[in-house]
């Protein structure tokens, strides 16, 4: 097991991309708050880990879609291994990034399949491009109403080797004012009518 | 009180927009043709008022119509989506009612304000950019965000354009679209009513790119259509945007995609192809499954009609804020008031070439 990204050196190629890392999951969370949420009356946890997946996949797409030396890999499950489906998004040929939810200790709650265990063990798998394996996710508060933590995690066997939070951009970067944006079309009706519009003479 | 001049020309295209011929009208009226054919070449002067009426009945119009001063256009100055076999018969009537329509809201717009016209217009040639980059740069120019676009006709409103639903009665018509900087008259698009839901997206996309390109062009060539579409893909599909979702495509992938992003399969097919996101055996393969299930004609996932407001406003306007009845609205765009509500009154004005009644 050799070749694994140090903490530094993840920072050092993640960090053009951390502001959009960061935003895939928090925007992911705010779907789920705004949408997800009033799907169901009582939302389990798997029911909200699975939507934030998708949410955050979807965010991935389009931050990462179009972005030179970034690229996502997909598998999908298949007959022979049902459960080797992923959403990888690899940066520069080097680091494989995978978003998940991590509990207190920043592991990620894998059902330990085979695949699963090889994956987090930095170990190589068939049709999985080389590179070192990091999850970016979340961690929830004691609620589960709000994000805890956001974070870069680079899994072990049976801890991650390391992680590092990845910081809210808004607090350190000026908003932009945002663009004047387009209005709905409304109709109003002119103010000198009898100069335009001889109302009388039409009845005519 | 001002003096009133028949307008044979008015006459003509009152006419085609019922699809009558001079012959179907005269038999109507009980008049020989060459008195029809002679009021519309102006050489006779203005008609009894007896036949007068009876032609505006015949035609479904009020008489004072006819006596209106608009200058209809040729039909060479409309920019519109059509298949290439849609006979001139019907190119007529549809332009003629168009024609006729403009005049309409021209009048009602004389009392109400709609909002400001705000199309660049950016002539790919001059500016020696592509139809895609011009799609890019007029979403940025209207701070439109990243991502798929919610209500197209909504955003067409705001910046000054009338849509109108229209029932063309063929499906080989998509789109009209009409508009001249030197004419008082704010652009129009005329929409397919019985199209579905993306096509219409597309088509209104497609005629949004018409009038941004090519509008200051009196003849347009015949690589306006081709940029057009280019336009209208990269429009509401952002090549940037929509590349990430494009890996890995299937049939029911493609239904996703055309539920978020609101254009057809087909169009986001053919864009994996354009971006290179698929081989080009799995893009066969998806065209051969899409055909045998029929989705070339009518595909699954049908997305819901944007409905205009604009007209629906005006009308309103004048209902409400203004105190005009139906009847006095209907003398204002020449109908009888029975048609003007069935045209204009509807939750969604929806036009159509009505039969001659």
């Amino acid at each position: 097991m050799t070749g694994i990204f140090t903490e530094n050196q993840a920072k050092q190629l993640l960090g053009p991309h951390h502001d959009a890392l960061y935003t895939c999951v928090t925007n992911a969370f705010a779907r789920w708050a705004k949408h997800g949420m009033k799907l169901v009356s009582r939302p389990d946890a798997g029911f909200r880990s699975h939507l934030m997946q998708q949410f955050m996949v979807d965010e991935a797409r389009k931050r990462f879609g179009n972005v030179p030396g970034v690229q996502i890999f997909e598998r999908k499950n298949d007959d022979d291994e049902p459960n080797a489906g992923r959403f990888l998004v690899s940066f520069d040929d080097q680091v494989l990034v995978q978003f998940k939810k991590f509990d207190p200790d920043f592991k990620t709650r894998n059902y330990p399949t085979p695949a699963a265990i090889r994956f987090d063990g930095q170990e190589s798998l068939p049709n999985i491009p080389g590179g070192t394996r990091l999850s970016v996710g979340y961690q929830l508060d004691a609620t589960g109403f709000d994000l805890a933590s956001v974070a870069v995690v680079c899994q072990g066997l049976y801890r991650p080797n390391w992680w590092y939070e990845l910081e809210d951009p808004s607090g350190r970067i000026a908003i932009l004012p945002p663009a004047e944006p387009l209005r709905p079309a409304q109709v109003r009706a002119k103010e000198q009518l009898d100069l335009v519009f001889d109302k009388g003479k039409e009845k005519g | 009180m001002s003096e009133r001049r028949f307008n044979p020309a008015i006459l003509e295209l009152a006419r085609d927009s019922r699809r009558m011929t001079q012959s179907a009208l005269s038999v109507a009226v009980g008049a020989a043709q060459g008195t029809i054919s002679k009021l519309e070449n102006g050489q006779s002067a203005s008609p009894s008022d007896d036949l007068l009426e009876k032609i505006a009945k015949a035609l479904g119009y009020e008489s004072s119509l006819f006596f209106e001063s608009f200058s209809p256009r040729g039909p060479s100055l409309f920019l519109h989506r059509k298949r290439s076999s849609l006979p001139i018969s019907d190119q007529k009537a549809i332009h003629a009612m168009i024609e006729i329509v403009r005049l309409q809201v021209q009048k009602l717009l004389r009392s109400v304000d709609i909002p400001e016209m705000r199309i660049p217009f950016l002539d790919p040639e001059r500016l020696k950019r592509r139809p895609a980059e011009i799609a890019r740069e007029i979403r940025m120019h209207w701070g439109i965000p990243s991502g798929p676009i919610e209500n197209l006709t909504a955003i067409l409103e705001s910046v000054g354009i009338i849509v109108v639903p229209f029932d063309f009665t063929s499906r080989l018509m998509d789109a009209v679209s009409v508009y001249s900087e030197r004419e008082p008259m704010p652009p129009m698009v005329f929409l397919n009513s019985k199209a579905p839901g993306e096509r219409i997206r597309f088509t209104a996309a497609h005629e949004l790119g018409h009038l941004v390109m090519h509008c200051r062009q009196d003849f347009p060539g015949d690589h306006a259509e081709d940029e057009a579409d280019a336009f209208a893909s990269e429009f509401l599909m952002p090549a940037s945007d929509i590349r990430g979702f494009l890996g890995g495509l299937t049939l029911e992938a493609l239904g996703s995609l055309k539920q978020s992003w609101r254009v057809s399969m087909q169009a986001i097919l053919t864009t994996a192809e354009h971006l290179g996101r698929i081989t080009p055996y799995k893009a066969k393969n998806l065209w051969i499954q899409m055909s045998r299930l029929g989705y070339k004609t009518r595909e699954p996932f049908e997305i819901p009609i944007e409905e205009p407001t604009l007209i629906r406003d005006i009308i309103r306007t004048h209902t409400g804020q203004l105190g005009y009845s139906d009847a006095e609205i209907a003398k204002v765009v020449h109908l009888p008031v029975d048609a003007f509500q069935e045209v204009f009154k509807r939750e969604t004005p929806r036009l159509r070439i009505l039969p001659a009644s």
